[in-house]
């Protein structure tokens, strides 16, 4: 009796590492994966409404890990120069029209668009959530690990992400995203389309639940890595023109 | 003596003397009886707005007008139930809610819109506002249920929504995560308000605000019920002190004239009678002034006899001031008799009836309600004016010089 309760013991403590990785670990890998340090990046993003295209957008993305990024609007020519920069938690929207800082919420809309500020500018979450590995289950014909991240505190934007990730090599497929409420609110799918990140997905598609036939697709089409950016990219005072 | 004889002096002329008291009856009938109908127009307006909208004071955080737009949230009060408590204990409070001023998104499941508005403590709010249901233009006002919900009428327009319908309410609570809370679309809450407030306006029951927000027990402003609505200002300053001396949180007591919105439009309307009542009466000075300088002109010789048996300059100047004030002190008592009379039976039998503004099919009924300061300023004008119209006709007839005006004829 005494033996099968030390086996017993002894199956209970091991199983998750016979089993595999832990949540934990999963989604720290996923983040290492994700994480671009050095990059610079040239996306097009568009806005669908009423499942039509309305808006266009290119940006020149700027990422030095996971802390200082710096977004850089191209086109349409309205929003030309228009750059958003975040430094650890905090970011900021530049508007040259008025050549002015101003301090933004990570809640905001990113641009008019179904992304908000944080889902742009915010790459790893593992530093905001913790994971719970919820099982196995096949999405999309791939055997998936299924994920419940819950909030660390309640200043994180989503209490809940059911987040999807390919088992084989630990490619994010999907992250739906919860309310304090437990309401979904967004779902993002992430998909690859070209061979710009060796495999990775290069194409974010976000969809808000409260708003139907509404979408924003981001797309990468450029990436060069290893790029070394001057200190000053990433300060807050040099968003502004000088007077 | 001089009293007497300036006062007998300005029968002299009973005619002339009577067409000036009567402009400045009229003047003053005029200032006393505008003051009036402005009084009751503006009572009627802050006493329709504090039983429907807004209560007779408000307490919020010192600084949320200041800060509500970039920090609604941190701005807002703590442990409301106790301060409603504490507030509720001052005399004359009838009773008071606590009002949480929310933002957020709204969506019919479909399409979805930025919304502002306010969290209620209903129970407590019918009691504060017992007319506040007349401001609902269809359905009903929130009633026992937390999870209900009333809009403004075009966001009900805008996201289709018919009584009974659902919507999903999305919010950034207090602390920075996104919280939804599913309701029940009741009513459509209307009012004097904008296109856009018609367009954005959300009311819930304060609980399920403060669960939205994760934000128990805190509110915006304190709405407060008073008992007596000519003593409401004062009592406001006497909470204000009250609520000075606790410490704590800093606070601030607004009584109705800070927030009814446009209420200080009756400033403007003050100051219009009172340049209207300055012309008036620029043209009543005119009046009593030719009438001293007539009399002074019939009484050359009256003047010089006085100033030949030892009368001095100051004593002729003297009695012709003493007859001015006097013919101003008599027209103001007369005025205000008469006018503070047309007052009384005015407002007795329910005030004038105006046709229905623009927009409206409802004639306008305006009370007349007295307005002491415009009866304490015509009776001061009337007196001021009248010792001042007769001053230059006064110093004319002191300077007369005796030898002259006894030779004449």
């Amino acid at each position: 009796m005494k033996k099968v309760f030390v086996y017993l013991c002894v199956f209970f403590l091991a199983a998750p590492v016979l089993m595999g990785m832990t949540g934990e670990e999963i989604v720290r890998k996923v983040d290492d994966k994700m994480e671009r340090t050095g990059a610079l990046s040239k996306v097009d993003m568009k806005v669908f409404r009423k499942d039509k295209l309305r808006k266009t957008y290119r940006m020149l993305m700027r990422s030095q890990g996971d802390e200082k990024i710096l977004v850089e609007f191209l086109y349409p020519p309205r929003n030309k120069g228009e750059k958003f920069l975040k430094v650890k938690e905090h970011m900021w929207i530049y508007r040259p029209k008025i050549n002015k800082v101003i301090r933004i919420s990570g809640r905001s809309s990113f641009s008019g668009s179904d992304f908000s500020n944080t889902d742009i500018l915010a790459v790893r979450l593992d530093k905001d959530y913790t994971a719970r590995l919820l099982g196995e289950e096949d999405f999309n014909g791939e055997l998936s690990y299924k994920l419940e991240l819950l909030a660390k505190s309640e200043e994180v934007t989503y209490a809940k992400i059911i987040y999807w990730v390919r088992k084989k090599d630990l490619v994010p497929l999907k992250r739906d995203f919860y309310t304090l409420s437990g309401h979904l609110l967004k779902t993002l799918l992430l998909e690859v389309r070209t061979e710009i990140f060796d495999g990775l997905p290069d194409t974010l598609i976000m969809s808000n639940i409260l708003e139907k036939n509404k979408k924003s697709v981001m797309h990468f089409v450029g990436y060069k890595p290893n790029q070394s950016f001057p200190a000053k990219t990433f300060r807050k005072n040099s968003l502004q023109r000088k007077r | 003596m001089f009293f007497q004889l300036a006062f007998s002096n300005i029968w002299r002329n009973k005619r002339r003397t009577l067409l000036v008291e009567f402009s400045i009856i009229f003047g003053i009938t005029v200032i006393v009886f505008t003051g009036a109908l402005t009084n009751g127009l503006s009572r009627i307006w802050a006493i329709s707005s504090i039983e429907e909208q807004v209560g007779a004071m408000q307490v919020e955080h010192r600084d949320y007008q200041k800060d509500h737009k970039f920090k609604p949230l941190e701005t807002t009060l703590t442990d409301s139930a106790q301060l409603i408590n504490e507030i509720e204990t001052f005399p004359g409070v009838t009773s008071a809610f606590g009002v949480l001023q929310i933002f957020g998104f709204i969506s019919n499941g479909s399409k979805a819109t930025t919304f502002f508005g306010r969290g209620l403590e209903v129970k407590a709010m019918k009691q504060t506002l017992p007319k506040m249901e007349r401001t609902i233009s269809e359905g009903r006002p929130l009633g026992e249920n937390p999870n209900e919900v009333v809009l403004g009428p075009r966001m009900a327009e805008d996201l289709g929504l018919t009584i009974g319908d659902s919507v999903m309410v999305l919010a950034q609570t207090l602390k920075g995560g996104l919280n939804m809370v599913e309701l029940v679309f009741v009513g459509t809450q209307k009012g004097s308000e904008s296109d856009y407030e018609s367009a954005h306006y959300v009311e819930m029951h304060l609980k399920t605000a403060q669960n939205l927000f994760r934000m128990k027990d805190r509110v915006s402003q304190l709405v407060i019920g008073y008992d007596d609505f000519d003593s409401i200002r004062s009592s406001a300053v006497k909470l204000q002190a009250k609520l000075d001396r606790n410490g704590g949180t800093p606070l601030k007591v607004n009584d109705y004239t800070k927030t009814i919105q446009g209420y200080g439009i009756n400033d403007f309307f003050s100051l219009i009678s009172l340049v209207v009542g300055l012309v008036l009466f620029l043209v009543v000075g005119a009046g009593i002034a030719n009438t001293m300088f007539m009399s002074v002109m019939e009484r050359k010789k009256e003047i010089g006899t006085m100033k030949a048996v030892g009368a001095e300059q100051r004593h002729i100047k003297i009695l012709f001031l003493l007859e001015g004030f006097f013919i101003g002190l008599l027209g103001a008592v007369v005025g205000l008799i008469l006018s503070i009379t047309l007052v009384e039976v005015v407002g007795a039998i329910g005030g004038i009836s105006f046709p229905p503004p623009p927009g409206s099919s409802i004639p306008v009924t305006i009370p007349t309600v007295l307005d002491m300061n415009s009866v304490y300023f015509s009776l001061a004008l009337a007196m001021i004016v009248g010792t001042l119209a007769a001053y230059f006709p006064a110093a004319v007839s002191a300077r007369l010089d005796p030898v002259i005006t006894l030779r004449q004829d």
